[in-house]
């Protein structure tokens, strides 16, 4: 493995973090998750491709470390998601009053997203992820990575009050 | 021209190849709707990255192992498991052979709670009265790190890592699971017989309450106590039980 891999790496390490606590929102968790990327990152580094940014790759295999992680939890029964089903977003009552609190900051607006809308509006307007990238890391079409994150800001604009 | 929401959040976020970009900035210029619209997108992505420089903790106490453990592997001159087996699939899960945190996660988020301090047990160097059963030992000699197998309708055994201890002897770290709880086995080969080291008995919880990660510590202070090292990687042990 070449020291450039490794520094990037360790330069990214606060990133990975973030994306960590902003999926699992617990910081040992989040400590966890990010030791694993780096463990595969430095097993696998052999299959990155270096003609891309290293942070879609990273970013990838932490999101599927945490998605393992998920699976494991057979306790908490099946997860639905909820984006597959607007249907239960836009009639859930609670949703509603919250949007009309308006809140102000655009960090703790984003918290009472479901975690599909948090995790684009992450990768995308935190970590400045091309809808590509993006489209990568989730392993979804860029069609799909666009109408997501259009309602996910949608969302979070009516939170704000953002007109 | 129409404008979609999408179109005009790509315009926002700077996606728009430069023809359609300049289309999209004379028509948004002509109407006072799309410009407030077009707010709606550029404000959202602002107010996030302006709050996200500070909001987030930047280092974590386990930065500075991390970091020797990077630059550790960048001097190595290259990994031969990655080299030799060439490109892997990063989306495949990987096997749970990496090290003892990830467990302790899992094991968190199974919402599994330890019970008392009393049920697990250490056994010195000589193999003592507790033996494995004969498919407990099959799974030691055969089963790789990361990958479970039922041992009857009810238990389910997962194999967790490989690894030597300070004796250079070859350990495996397996737990055994039912509906009500696991058990987490550590034995050694010696002299092509497996014996077990430590055993430890975790219980489910019965109100949801999920411990933090790390509350494995028995397990850890055995570990540390053994001189444990790095858990092999699948190919180190496919080669270890070869021998």
């Amino acid at each position: 493995m070449d020291a450039a891999f490794g520094e990037t790496l360790i330069g990214l390490l606060p990133n990975l973090r973030r994306y960590a606590i902003s999926l699992s929102r617990r910081a040992d968790v989040a400590d966890d998750l990010v030791q694993i990327t780096v463990e595969r990152a430095l097993v696998n580094h052999a299959s990155y491709d270096s003609g891309m940014r290293l942070e879609p790759w990273l970013f990838r295999i932490l999101r599927n470390a945490y998605i393992d992680m998920t699976r494991r939890n057979r306790t908490q029964g099946t997860q639905l998601d909820v984006f597959e089903m607007p249907d239960i977003v836009s009639t859930d009552g609670a949703a509603t009053v919250e949007a009309r609190l308006m809140l102000h900051s655009a960090l703790d607006a984003m918290e009472t997203l479901p975690v599909e809308q948090r995790d684009i509006l992450h990768l995308v307007c935190i970590e400045e992820l091309s809808y590509a990238e993006t489209a990568e890391v989730l392993g979804i079409p860029k069609g799909t990575v666009m109408s997501r994150l259009a309602r996910a800001r949608m969302a979070l604009s009516e939170k704000l009050g953002i007109k | 021209m129409q404008i979609d929401d999408e179109t005009l959040m790509a315009f926002a976020d700077g996606e728009l190849d430069p023809a359609t970009t300049t289309r999209v900035a004379a028509t948004i210029d002509a109407d006072p709707d799309l410009q407030a619209r077009l707010r709606l997108f550029s404000e959202s992505r602002n107010r996030l990255q302006a709050e996200a420089q500070d909001a987030f903790a930047q280092s974590s106490a386990q930065d500075a192992q991390l970091i020797a453990r990077i630059r550790a592997a960048s001097v190595v001159p290259a990994n031969t498991a990655a080299a030799t087996s060439g490109a892997v699939d990063i989306s495949a899960a990987t096997p749970g052979n990496i090290n003892r945190r990830p467990l302790a996660a899992i094991a968190a988020a199974l919402a599994l709670a330890l019970i008392g301090g009393g049920l697990w047990w250490q056994l010195g160097d000589s193999a003592g009265s507790a033996r494995l059963d004969a498919a407990q030992v099959a799974a030691l000699d055969n089963l790789p790190s990361g990958e479970a197998q039922a041992l009857d309708e009810q238990t389910t055994l997962t194999m967790v890592a490989s690894y030597r201890n300070g004796k250079d002897e070859l350990c495996r770290e397996f737990e055994t699971h039912n509906a009500t709880g696991m058990e987490i086995i550590v034995a050694c080969r010696d002299r092509n017989d497996w014996s077990p080291r430590f055993a430890m008995d975790v219980e489910a919880a019965t109100d949801g309450y999920v411990p933090a990660a790390g509350e494995l510590e028995e397990l850890d202070a055995f570990l540390a106590n053994t001189q444990a090292g790095a858990p092999l990687t699948p190919e180190e042990e496919a080669a270890a039980l070869a021998e």
